[in-house]
């Protein structure tokens, strides 16, 4: 952490890239058909698929900056752990198994299954887009920032490297690569914190309360630390509860996330994963909590010296901590560790992100483009096609992130980024989501003014926060991510808008049909994607 | 190689929503989301309404030597390992046989209209 290069972690870091790409060729050869490169092949297993979304969720912010926020600012710093444990709730009892039945290969597909409009398309694309191009800011950001302070990799060159790894990732391998990538990030993540843990509960006899005793004692804010308040006791409950529903509903409209359902054999499979998903997720954070305490338990009363003022380097000062302190060998080897761990985490992250951005403009953007016919759409020609088009247009995506995160450089508050990125899931993506799986009167308009709102709402409100405000005087909005005002919106956008449609062009000869057809297929799975026979 | 879907455009899916079986199957998915959903949204009311309406009493308060606020915390962990169990559990043993009797009924129906 002192800026100069640390051939160690460059080189364990090089050792997981390293595997990651084997992978990825290995991947290659089963990810030549559409479905293959979209939807690996639909063969992926239960625990395979779990792991791959803990993997795609946990980002390096969980466990580096989310560390940090628990050592300034205590138990409040833990909130946004546990939203995004109950995250998957919503996901599980009301979307997994229905998308795995009803979808094909992106979010759009469960969207126009009854109308089939191509308008639907390109909006949810340009949605989808724009989510991803949030996380993928937030996490190129951190790339540079965390590898430079960690390994002394400069910022430029991390990104570089960050970016064109997920680019090779997805061009190469497709999903099924994608999806191992996240499967290796998530096993080394896990062991590397599960050690972590036992490290620091050894240091105080496995007691917790002692370990909470001590942080009290060496904590900026003492006792506080234990009582929430430290974030959201000044702006009030609303801030707490809006902040509180963004990440626990935004991950259920995730196109990242709801694309893998797509990628396992059949409903049942995609509900198992969710198992895994929970069990990963849940244990990682619980793990963060104690890094979180532990840091400040460990690191004495100039702890908030060695961490800085952000936080983010609370785990690496605190595994070299544990591994012996700084210029040990065991010190070194355990930063290195966290330093090939957190780049880990981001390509896998920013590889989901990639091929979900890549898929939606190939498959739902380039054939309005190219003005495709209708009757071309699904043949396995088109799928062929589409699977090409996604290849090269990861390769944009990459070099187009690469550069508009060196563009906007490392002061950048990611944070809001990523904020931003669960804003939209949940305000543009779950109304339409939901009501398109069970209103039989949403239809196309419903759809294009719920996300179209959604989207827009989240933006504008976003520029009345305190992070984003450029007027003078305080900012308007006390609340950091207001999707208690932009949900409902989506939501009455949606609904008010399918009414809207529906008088305009009455109803369509087909809807009961075709709603009845959704309904029998996301209940029983008949007529759904089947997989892949190798 | 990719295997097609079962062809499923001549199938009338209005009349399969009124048979018995599928009725049933929507009735059993509707009561398991229903009861769960109500009791995530209670379990992560709670959660909201003790951060922020008593964070006094949840900090200075402990039990086994961890202050409340912590126990909220790690009881929305408890609740949701809790629900995705009992999710998967009703799944299998509640949702799934009706599944595959609507399943049954279709394929029955179909037969019948085949013949």
């Amino acid at each position: 952490m002192t800026g100069d290069a640390d051939f160690l972690a460059i080189g364990i870091c090089a050792a997981v890239i390293s595997l990651t790409l084997w992978v990825t060729f290995a991947a290659s050869r089963r990810s030549r058909s559409a479905t293959g490169f979209f939807a690996a092949g639909r063969s992926i297993t239960g625990w395979q698929n779990g792991f791959a979304i803990a993997g795609e969720f946990i980002s390096a912010g969980s466990f580096l900056g989310t560390t940090g926020l628990i050592f300034y600012k205590g138990v409040d710093g833990a909130v946004i752990l546990c939203t995004s444990v109950v995250s998957f709730l919503p996901v599980l009892i009301l979307l997994a198994e229905k998308m795995r039945n009803v979808g094909k290969f992106t979010l759009a597909d469960v969207l126009v299954f009854r109308t089939g409009a191509r308008r639907v398309r390109v909006v949810v694309a340009l949605s989808t887009i724009v989510t991803g191009t949030f996380v993928l800011l937030a996490q190129l950001v951190a790339a540079g920032v965390l590898l430079e302070s960690v390994s002394g990799i400069p910022f430029g060159l991390s990104v570089v490297v960050a970016g064109s790894l997920m680019g090779i990732y997805v061009f190469v391998g497709g999903m099924l690569a994608t999806t191992w990538v996240q499967v290796i990030k998530s096993s080394i993540l896990s062991i590397l914190a599960i050690v972590v843990c036992l490290g620091i509960l050894a240091k105080f006899g496995f007691s917790v309360p002692g370990m909470l005793g001590a942080a009290t004692s060496n904590a900026a804010a003492g006792d506080a630390i234990l009582s929430p308040g430290l974030i959201f006791g000044q702006t009030g409950a609303i801030n707490l509860i809006s902040y509180s529903l963004a990440f626990a509903l935004g991950t259920a409209g995730m196109a990242h996330i709801l694309i893998r359902f797509f990628t396992v054999p059949e409903a049942a499979t995609a509900r198992k994963s969710l198992g895994w998903t929970v069990a990963l997720c849940s244990v990682f954070y619980l793990i963060v909590i104690v890094m979180g305490f532990g840091t400040a338990a460990l690191l004495g009363p100039d702890g908030a010296d060695r961490v800085g003022a952000g936080g983010n380097l609370a785990a690496p000062t605190l595994v070299t901590e544990l591994g012996g302190g700084v210029g040990t060998i065991g010190g070194s080897i355990a930063l290195a560790m966290v330093a090939a761990v957190a780049f880990a985490s981001i390509v896998a992250v920013v590889a989901g992100v990639v091929i979900s951005a890549a898929g939606t403009f190939a498959h739902d953007v380039w054939p309005t483009l190219t003005r495709r016919k209708s009757s071309d759409a699904g043949t396995e020609t088109a799928d062929a096609r589409e699977a090409k088009v996604a290849r090269y247009a990861a390769v944009a995506f990459s070099v187009l992130a690469i550069g508009l995160t060196m563009a906007i450089g490392d002061t950048t508050n990611i944070t809001y980024f990523m904020g931003m990125a669960f804003m939209v899931a949940g305000s543009a993506h779950l109304p339409s989501l939901l009501l398109s799986l069970g209103w039989r009167r949403f239809n196309s308009t419903g759809a294009i003014w719920g996300i179209s709102v959604g989207l827009t709402s989240t933006v504008v409100s976003l520029m009345f926060t305190e992070a984003l405000w450029l007027g003078s005087g305080p900012a308007p909005l006390t609340i950091q991510l207001p999707v208690i005002i932009t949900m409902p919106l989506g939501l009455a956008a949606a609904v008010i808008g399918s009414l809207a449609g529906e008088r305009r062009h009455g109803r369509s000869a087909d809807r009961d049909e075709k709603f009845a057809e959704m309904l029998v297929r996301a209940e029983t799975g008949i007529g759904a994607e089947l997989a892949e026979k190798h | 190689m990719t295997t097609e879907s079962p062809t499923t455009a001549s199938r009338a899916w209005s009349p399969i929503l009124a048979l018995p079986e599928f009725v049933e199957l929507r009735r059993r998915r509707r009561a398991v989301t229903t009861a769960l959903g109500l009791i995530a949204i209670a379990m992560f009311a709670g959660f909201l309404v003790g951060f922020a309406y008593f964070p006094e009493f949840l900090g200075h308060n402990t039990a086994f030597g961890i202050p409340l606020s912590l126990w909220v915390v790690f009881s929305q962990f408890a609740g949701t390992w809790v629900l995705v169990y009992a999710y998967f559990r009703l799944s299998r043993t509640y949702i799934q046989p009706a599944a595959d009797a609507a399943v049954l009924a279709i394929a029955q129906r179909d037969q019948e209209h085949a013949s």
